[in-house]
């Protein structure tokens, strides 16, 4: 009996890490393209509010809105701990959602993990149209 | 004593590491219907309507999910078997860095799939991801974008969840199990379960604002460590820290080997209690009942 083995000249175990390697140069291209078309650099985001906001506390997406009596205040509604989006007024507290973060109507921290205060938001009011342009951090 | 039970359970049923290769297979062929009807432009629009105008999608897209939770379970429990008979060491370096790796993209590949429903619990969980990323010093926001791609698009995170770590995962499964297919056995105990919860339990989606954001119940002590330590850098040092000296595991012998692994079971252990802490008896405000 003849017992010459064949040489080998692609394992299994080979072929899997050379077809492994092949198949992560896709990706590897792809994040090249993604991490080179970065959206919203150089434009600063604005959302547009009527004037007609409710007395004291409102969200409006990325925006929480404080009203008293002629006194207006806009804070981003990114919690400044981890970003989430702060949804929920009780007791007088801003909470959010994700960690349990307090707030105050003013956007100063009552309870952490937040650190710092809730960003408040520059705007411009038009009077004419009876509406709020608020620009959002980038 | 632990080893001994899993010699119990893998006489009179599958191996822990054979259910983990069917669930990861099931979980794979259940995505691939999903991913065809689901659009990463428009994918919570994309998802409600297959989830309201189909029942079979109701039923694919539950699947994928159990079998998916199956998966990481009997994974963890195959790595907690594998350490308990010091099995690790038999294997080889490159392998082991391998699986470590392929444990850490098989928490990714789940969380990636909870933050591709797009609903308001993956917006945050996404977030959450972001922000924990971007706050590693020098690499943060490089490490993020590589990660989760441009903040606006669920490219990447949908690229990742489907190629490659799914990849990675089924790769580096058949170089340690030595096999393509698990045991037949494995795949009838976990389709028949993974199919019975889909019906029982179906998934939806959370698209209202949630008083009080969970997360996955795997994340849900971190969830804990997020909300008692200030600094999310902190909760990072340990998270890695806990990661190195499990990759080390492999090359420590004797006493020392024993008393890491006792170390890391006691803080699974203190993990396990701070989950069920988040899931059972935190409030809406997050007010605990225990501390």
């Amino acid at each position: 009996m003849n017992h010459t083995l064949k040489p080998v000249l692609l394992t299994r175990k080979s072929f899997l890490k050379i077809t492994a390697i092949l198949l992560s140069v896709y990706p590897l291209k792809l994040f090249y393209d993604v991490s080179r078309t970065r959206p919203g650099t150089g434009t600063q985001k604005q959302q547009v509010l009527t004037m007609d906001l409710p007395e004291g506390i409102s969200f409006h997406t990325d925006i929480i809105a404080w009203r008293e009596k002629d006194k207006t205040v806009f804070f981003a509604a990114r919690c400044p701990h981890l970003g989430c989006q702060i949804n929920r007024f009780e007791n007088e507290r801003l909470i959010c959602p994700c960690h349990g973060s307090q707030f105050s109507m003013a956007g100063k921290v009552l309870e952490g993990p937040a650190v710092r205060d809730l960003t408040e938001l520059s705007f411009a009011a038009d009077a004419a149209r009876r509406q709020y342009t608020v620009f959002l951090p980038n | 004593m632990p080893g001994s039970i899993f010699n119990f359970w893998n006489l009179r049923c599958s191996t822990f590491g054979n259910l983990a290769f069917a669930a990861f297979i099931i979980a794979v062929v259940s995505g691939i219907p999903l991913s065809i009807a689901y659009d990463v432009e428009r994918a919570s629009d994309s998802l409600q309507l297959i989830l309201l105008t189909s029942q079979s999608a109701v039923f694919f897209r539950s699947l994928h999910y159990w079998s998916g939770q199956a998966f990481l379970l009997f994974t963890l429990i195959h790595v907690i078997e594998h350490l308990s008979k010091n099995s690790e060491r038999g294997l080889k370096e490159g392998l082991w860095l391998r699986l470590v790796l392929a444990l850490l993209f098989a928490f990714f590949v789940m969380v990636s799939g909870f933050i591709l429903k797009a609903d308001v619990e993956g917006r945050m969980a996404r977030q959450i991801l972001s922000g924990l990323l971007e706050i590693i010093p020098m690499v943060g926001t490089e490490l993020r974008i590589a990660v989760l791609g441009n903040a606006d698009s669920l490219k990447l995170i949908y690229i990742h969840h489907l190629i490659t770590t799914t990849l990675f995962i089924g790769i580096v499964i058949i170089e340690h199990m030595r096999r393509a297919w698990p045991e037949l056995l494995s795949y009838v105990y976990l389709l028949g379960v993974s199919a019975m919860l889909a019906v029982l339990i179906p998934q939806g989606l959370q698209l209202s604002g949630a008083a009080k954001i969970r997360g996955p119940w795997y994340f849900m002590g971190l969830q804990e460590l997020l909300h008692w330590i200030p600094n999310p850098l902190v909760v990072m040092v340990l998270l890695t820290g806990g990661l190195l000296i499990f990759l080390l595991l492999r090359w420590m012998k004797g006493a020392g080997s024993g008393w890491t692994k006792k170390g890391l079971f006691v803080l699974l252990v203190v993990y396990g209690v701070l989950t069920i802490n988040n899931w059972g008896f935190r409030d809406a405000n997050w007010n605990s009942l225990f501390f």
